[in-house]
């Protein structure tokens, strides 16, 4: 247990934020992808897991994502009987997405992403001052 | 001369080896703020016994031996004694963590610092200095 893996560690939260980051981003670029076909499912939200996952090489725990899961909550239903892939009774079903949660959970991202880059700066500092040691 | 030796020298190495130590753990924390069910660690404060090197417990002499503290280092950590919980049973509190972290890293500082003012007073008695 020695500095250096404190900076693994944290850059692996970052990595993990990044992944999060993504997810979101595929959300809100999908806040409007509809069925491909009359009756079918639109986008279903994605949502990112993460779990703490021994690292055997360097003996310490390292976030990871654990698995990408969907959002299970109902999607939008409008009554547009025109649209082409509405159902057999007129209802057409929107992708559960929320951009409101999604910029918040993006805010999130980044808070967590940034406090893994101070805690660089901060065992960065604590590096610099052992090898000051030598002088 | 075996500077390690020398009482100071000694208890200021075991001194930094926690520090180090707790930013490991600290990092850990601030790296699982978001991952369902983490409980945050801490190191337990640092005694005047663990200063002589009188740690306790089992000795792990040799790379394979297992240590008998939870997360494989010397000083044995608790969890717990978090400002909350939320919802996914997470208890890391962002702000929390970097209090702690910049106490840490001041404590480093301090002693580097006083281990610098060690090794100096060592080399102006060998005469190094000059």
């Amino acid at each position: 247990m020695d500095l250096k893996s404190a900076i693994h560690i944290a850059s692996a939260g970052m990595n993990a934020q990044s992944a999060r980051l993504k997810v979101v981003a595929e959300n809100i670029a999908n806040v409007d992808s509809l069925a491909t076909k009359p009756g079918g499912d639109p986008y279903r939200r994605k949502l990112v897991v993460f779990k703490n996952e021994l690292d055997k090489e360097l003996g310490i725990n390292k976030v990871t994502v654990a698995r990408i899961d969907h959002d299970k909550s109902a999607f939008k239903r409008d009554y547009e009987p025109g649209n082409p892939v509405a159902d057999a009774d007129g209802y057409l079903y929107r992708p559960n997405v929320n951009t409101m949660i999604e910029s918040m959970d993006m805010k999130q991202a980044q808070r967590s992403y940034e406090a893994n880059l101070s805690t660089i700066e901060v065992t960065k500092t604590m590096i610099n001052q052992t090898l000051d040691l030598l002088r | 001369m075996d500077l390690s030796e020398v009482q100071v020298i000694a208890a200021l190495k075991n001194k930094m080896s926690y520090h180090a130590e707790r930013q490991v753990v600290l990092s850990q924390n601030v790296a699982n703020a978001d991952t369902p069910g983490y409980k945050a660690r801490d190191l337990e404060k640092f005694t005047f016994k663990q200063a002589l090197g009188q740690t306790g417990g089992l000795k792990t002499t040799h790379p394979n031996h297992i240590s008998h503290v939870a997360g494989g280092g010397k000083f044995s950590s608790h969890s717990g004694n978090s400002f909350e919980t939320n919802l996914t049973g997470n208890s890391v509190n962002l702000e929390e963590q970097m209090l702690k972290m910049n106490e840490n890293a001041i404590d480093y500082r301090a002693t580097t610092s006083l281990y610098k003012k060690m090794s100096g007073l060592i080399k102006t008695a060998s005469g190094a200095d000059k």
